[in-house]
């Protein structure tokens, strides 16, 4: 189904070098006894050096489920059923995650290792009866040789660095003394303390306020620069998108609708959905008491995903002759943007 | 909506005077009160007829236990809550016995945040929507179940869906059911917490619309509390920017935004993320946490964050008055230049 070419999809002018991380294809399916959920049917994105990819879209477009994807760290009854997830080592060889043993000894050790995650919960992400030390130190040691000494000096380190006052007098401390941006950066502390080449960011900053999401991705930028590591953001804040991304993947309903540089997404946005979306966004610069332009309809529950392209029942452009009937392939606009739109193309 | 100005309104449908709650910190074996969170502190503000006030600011600022104040879910310790009745008389809610709040809650009316905890699963939408025409002993059957259709259609959900249960339906429908319901008897007004941060960003714009159309159409006024600055900037006439538990400022949100008078306001307004790719760049970045309402600093509670403040402000806190039209709380806010709202949507440095 799926027919992109990745690399022609972004290139990354600064290296020209290939992606990191090559998710191609990836269909990861929901077997429950009211029938399958294709909760991610098809997505393919590349992730490059020190680059930002952001994955925004809606509740159920599989965003969450496809980062987990990622670490095989889905939960029952879900499945991945299809796809690679190409990690590149050092050497020129690439590793397909997928194919290793869920539980094996390899994507253990990928698992915060070569690639972090930090979810949108800190509280429920740490344990509650042992202390942060514990818990930083013990990520460190799962992932390097350093001994119990080395490992507290470095983890007091990461807790300096994400901004954690008094670093040394709170690793006796335990989750619940913590507020929840503090929460929120030890969290980063600890996914960052193996170095990792990929972080995984799964909305860290939609529980916090804005003056504390604000701090929390100021450090996230800073720390990605001093490492050149790439970032997978995900998020349902399309400001939040603006802000951090360089790249910019929409998803609906389990698939990427358009993919592009996050300038072109957002000055020149294909993908009915993708345009929908933008100017259903409330802004603070817009005239008071103005009625926004907003989408038909609701979000379809996945079980029930439309025939064709399954946005075609909300959308402003929709043709009869083809939208409801064939599904939509990722195309090429562009040198660097694609969309999975009739609108551009029907082969 | 209207042509009071910030300062004072003449007829306010609802006028908040000096309210006061406190919650007790209770430690120990014996359960003995060490210490008093001070959700809302000397808290004042009025509703003219007609209008959508907000209340707008982070975690713990006090806005929801305000709302929760002025509904009498709990009981404020002092301040006024003086309503205005239909025949015109004022009344001060805070000071009623429950059973003599009652017959005025048809008057007032509940939006709440989670639409999927605020309907009882194992009723039909018939039965919720229908429920505050049954308590306040409205029509017969037959009559209650024209209303609910009548209702149904002006959220625009279709009357067919009556006899569902709230599982059938999705986040924005259910908070469609939740505006039903709030409208069922005809309320003057609406208090609504935070009624679309659950929703989708395309399911938002829905809610934010319709609720603005009922306004127009029964002349509803609301008490809208959100912590997001731009669904406040869509919706309100005025806006009311709280921290930890005290007005900071008041004015109506494009002048609050544009022009903020107060450095809290103004930070709030440089956290929001941009909403154009092309203006990312480094902006300032307010240090530090909200205040603990339990042990806040003395002074203004802004102070240890502010980048502007002096001496004065670590030991006087600034009264709410009147600036240019608008009401501040801060020593210095005649002498501030302070960054606002720009028309790319940005903090000017």
């Amino acid at each position: 189904m799926q027919s992109p070419e990745p690399e022609t999809v972004v290139t990354d002018e600064d290296t020209g070098t290939r992606p990191l991380l090559s998710v191609e294809d990836l269909q990861t399916y929901f077997f429950t006894d009211e029938g399958t959920i294709k909760a991610v049917d098809g997505a393919s994105f590349d992730v490059y050096s020190g680059r930002t990819l952001g994955i925004v879209g809606e509740s159920g477009c599989g965003k969450s489920i496809t980062a987990k994807s990622i670490l095989q760290i889905i939960d029952n009854p879900g499945r991945i059923v299809g796809g690679q997830v190409k990690l590149s080592s050092n050497g020129d060889a690439s590793k397909n995650l997928l194919e290793m043993e869920p539980n094996g000894e390899e994507i253990r050790s990928i698992r915060g290792g070569e690639i972090s995650m930090i979810f949108q919960e800190p509280m429920t992400s740490f344990s509650p009866i042992h202390t942060f030390g514990n818990q930083i130190i013990e990520a460190i040691r799962l992932h390097s040789p350093l001994d119990k000494e080395e490992a507290h000096g470095l983890a007091v380190d990461w807790l300096r660095r994400v901004g954690i006052p008094s670093p040394e007098q709170r690793m006796s401390e335990y989750p619940y003394q913590f507020s929840g941006g503090q929460r929120q950066r030890a969290m980063i502390a600890m996914a960052l303390c193996t170095e990792p080449r990929i972080l995984i960011a799964d909305e860290p900053t939609t529980a916090l306020d804005v003056t504390t999401q604000a701090q929390i991705l100021d450090i996230l930028q800073t720390l990605q620069k001093q490492n050149d590591m790439s970032i997978i953001f995900i998020t349902h804040d399309l400001g939040v998108i603006a802000e951090v991304a360089d790249v910019v993947a929409v998803m609906y309903l389990g698939k990427v609708v358009e993919i592009g540089p996050v300038e072109s997404i957002f000055s020149s946005p294909k993908h009915p959905y993708t345009k929908a979306l933008l100017s259903s966004m409330p802004t603070i610069d817009a005239a008071p008491r103005e009625r926004m332009p907003s989408i038909t309809g609701a979000i379809p529950h996945p079980q029930n995903r439309p025939s064709g392209c399954s946005f075609h029942p909300r959308c402003p452009s929709y043709m009869s002759d083809i939208c409801g009937l064939r599904e939509p392939d990722l195309v090429s606009i562009g040198t660097d943007q694609q969309a999975s739109c009739f609108l551009y193309g029907r082969n | 909506m209207t042509e009071e100005t910030n300062v004072e309104i003449k007829k306010p449908i609802l006028e908040v005077k000096n309210l006061k709650k406190s919650f007790p910190i209770k430690r120990g074996f014996l359960q003995r009160t060490v210490g008093h969170v001070r959700a809302v502190d000397d808290v004042s503000f009025s509703i003219a007829d007609g209008e959508t006030l907000s209340l707008v600011g982070e975690s713990g600022c006090g806005k929801t236990t305000t709302v929760r104040a002025i509904m009498r879910a709990i009981n404020p310790d002092e301040g006024q809550v003086l309503f205005r009745t239909d025949d015109d008389e004022t009344v001060d809610l805070a000071e009623l016995s429950l059973s003599q709040i009652r017959p005025l809650r048809r008057n007032i009316q509940m939006i709440f945040q989670d639409p999927f905890s605020s309907l009882n699963p194992r009723m039909t939408i018939f039965q919720l929507i229908s429920e505050p025409l049954l308590v306040n002993g409205i029509g017969n059957k037959q009559e209650r179940e024209d209303r609910v259709t009548e209702l149904l259609r002006q959220v625009g959900l279709r009357p067919e869906y009556m006899q569902r249960f709230p599982h059938a339906f999705s986040g924005g429908q259910r908070q469609r059911i939740g505006i039903a319901r709030a409208l069922a008897i005809n309320p003057r007004l609406i208090v609504a917490d935070e009624p679309v941060s659950g929703l989708d960003v395309s399911v938002q714009a829905q809610v934010i619309n319709l609720m603005m159309d009922l306004q127009d159409e029964f002349g509803l006024t609301y008490l809208f509390v959100s912590h997001d600055l731009s669904v406040v900037n869509q919706i309100s006439d005025r806006v009311v920017v709280m921290y930890v538990g005290r007005v900071v400022e008041v004015g109506k949100p494009q002048e609050l935004f544009r022009n903020p008078k107060h450095p809290y306001t103004s930070a709030l307004i440089s956290a929001l993320p941009i909403t154009d790719p092309k203006n990312r760049g480094v902006r300032p970045v307010l240090e530090g946490e909200i205040a603990n309402p339990a042990n806040p600093p003395s002074g203004c509670y802004f102070h240890p964050r502010c980048p502007f403040a002096v001496d004065q402000c670590k030991v006087e806190a600034p009264p709410l008055q009147e600036v240019s039209g608008r009401l501040v709380a801060c020593h210095r806010t005649e002498e501030l230049e302070l960054a606002g709202v720009t028309k790319h949507g940005v903090a000017a440095g």
